[in-house]
């Protein structure tokens, strides 16, 4: 038999999923393996693909995890038969424990930004303008010499647009201060989606955290903001390590 | 009301849409993943193991049509 | 106890069953997630007829990583003033070269711009 596995968690009372169905509906239950368990539930197949019911199901399970402990969610998709999730749990006890111990009573908060790319490049590129009037500037790209400076103007206005998004990315840090334990940010300049960022927010934190959110929005009223939450811990939970 | 509708659809698609960046993009690895170590130091895991995993197997996983092919499950519903 | 290390979900704080999504710009997050999804990638493990095409994409973002590298490197020495104009014009011409050889590369294989670049973790992307 085959198991799909959702998540770790520091130890349960038995039954504690009983009533949370998994994927394709079958029944999900604790694989236990010294102060660690694992949430699984049996599979008939070795690979489950990515369809909105199976992701919805994986969802469902470690969010409902997440309304008794901090869960560490396992890549969707995996399937493992009970010796080799036993022999895991062993050999990873201590690292799984010290990331349970980084994310406990915690929750992962969401927030990207979409800023006004195509602005950001015009000022971006008149900026270069001022700075290098005599630039060569020529239409042409069939000399090597053009090449060259085309590839320069080039690089300097992508560098110039990754200084931008890193503002961003550290402007919404410093509002969010203390109320976040921890962050994973990663800044796409070439993108509209220019930051998606994950907060590792206590859960007593919660409130003084959605205040600073709340206030960060209304100052920057040029960047546009998504977010949600809470999620159990997707990016605070670290590959093998 | 076909405003509400079209409304509670965008609604979905954006939380169906979250949640599958959630979910898919991160998590405990048990196996079939590539770690490259350098002094105990992960430096390229996800990564690689995307990189080797062919386009065929992707259209494999994702029944041909890409990921898309969930958020269109979630509009034939509707 | 066991118990004891559990959260208890506090009463007055009740954890939303599914997470609040809050946003005035609906219509362009879907859009701009949307171009996500499509980029996800699958979870699958390796096998023996899928490394071949796997290990054409390896190669190719290794040899596009250097060949920035080139480029930013003959930027340098064309400022640096060191390089007469008929060296630089030479080198220049080379890496145009180079890149229109890689693009057809990329062409020949279906691969992407974007897709050409490893995820390093905690130290961010290749390229």
């Amino acid at each position: 038999m085959k198991l799909y596995a959702y998540c770790v968690t520091e130890e349960l009372p038995a039954g504690s999923v009983d009533s949370m169905p998994g994927i394709d509906g079958a029944q999900s239950f604790l694989i236990q393996s010294g102060n660690l368990a694992a949430v699984v539930s049996a599979v008939d197949v070795e690979r489950i693909d990515v369809t909105r019911e199976h992701v919805l199901g994986h969802e469902r399970v470690v969010r409902g995890l997440l309304s008794m402990t901090t869960p560490l969610p396992f890549r969707f998709g995996t399937v493992v038969d009970e010796p080799e999730l036993r022999s895991y749990l062993e050999s990873h006890h201590s690292s799984i424990l010290s990331q349970l111990e980084r994310v406990r009573g915690c929750v992962e908060m969401s927030v990207k930004v979409i800023w006004d790319l195509e602005r950001i490049k015009r000022e971006a590129s008149e900026m270069e303008e001022a700075e290098d009037p005599h630039g060569q500037h020529q239409a042409t790209n069939q000399s090597g010499t053009a090449f060259l400076a085309a590839k320069k103007r080039e690089i300097e206005g992508a560098s110039l647009l990754k200084e931008r998004g890193e503002a961003v990315a550290t402007w919404l840090m410093e509002c969010l201060g203390d109320s976040v334990r921890d962050a994973v940010m990663n800044v796409q300049p070439s993108q509209p989606l220019v930051l998606a960022a994950a907060h590792l927010v206590e859960r007593g934190q919660l409130e003084e955290y959605r205040a600073a959110l709340g206030s960060a929005r209304e100052a920057r009223n040029e960047l546009h903001f998504l977010t949600s939450g809470p999620w159990p811990p997707y990016s605070f939970t670290n590959i093998n390590s | 009301m076909a405003d509400e509708a079209l409304e509670l659809l965008e609604e979905n698609e954006l939380s169906l849409l979250e949640t599958l960046d959630h979910v898919l993009n991160r998590g405990l690895v048990i196996a079939g993943e590539i770690t490259i170590s350098v002094a105990d130091v992960d430096l390229i895991f996800l990564g690689l193991n995307v990189l080797l995993s062919s386009v065929e197997s992707a259209q494999e996983a994702f029944g041909k049509r890409g990921a898309r092919s969930v958020i269109d499950d979630l509009n034939r519903d509707k | 106890m066991v118990r004891s290390k559990l959260i208890e979900p506090s009463p007055e704080v009740p954890l939303p069953v599914a997470p609040e999504i809050d946003t005035l710009h609906a219509e362009e997050f879907v859009e701009e997630l949307r171009c996500v999804a499509d980029t996800l990638p699958p979870r699958i493990n390796l096998d023996a007829q899928s490394v071949e095409q796997g290990l054409a994409k390896l190669v190719l973002t290794l040899i596009e990583f250097i060949r920035r590298l080139l480029e930013k490197q003959a930027i340098r020495r064309m400022e640096g003033g060191d390089l007469s104009p008929e060296q630089i014009e030479q080198l220049g011409l080379a890496l145009m070269k180079l890149e229109e050889k890689m693009q057809e590369l990329k062409a020949q294989f279906g691969l992407a711009e974007e897709e050409l670049n490893l995820d390093l973790g905690p130290i961010g992307r290749l390229v």
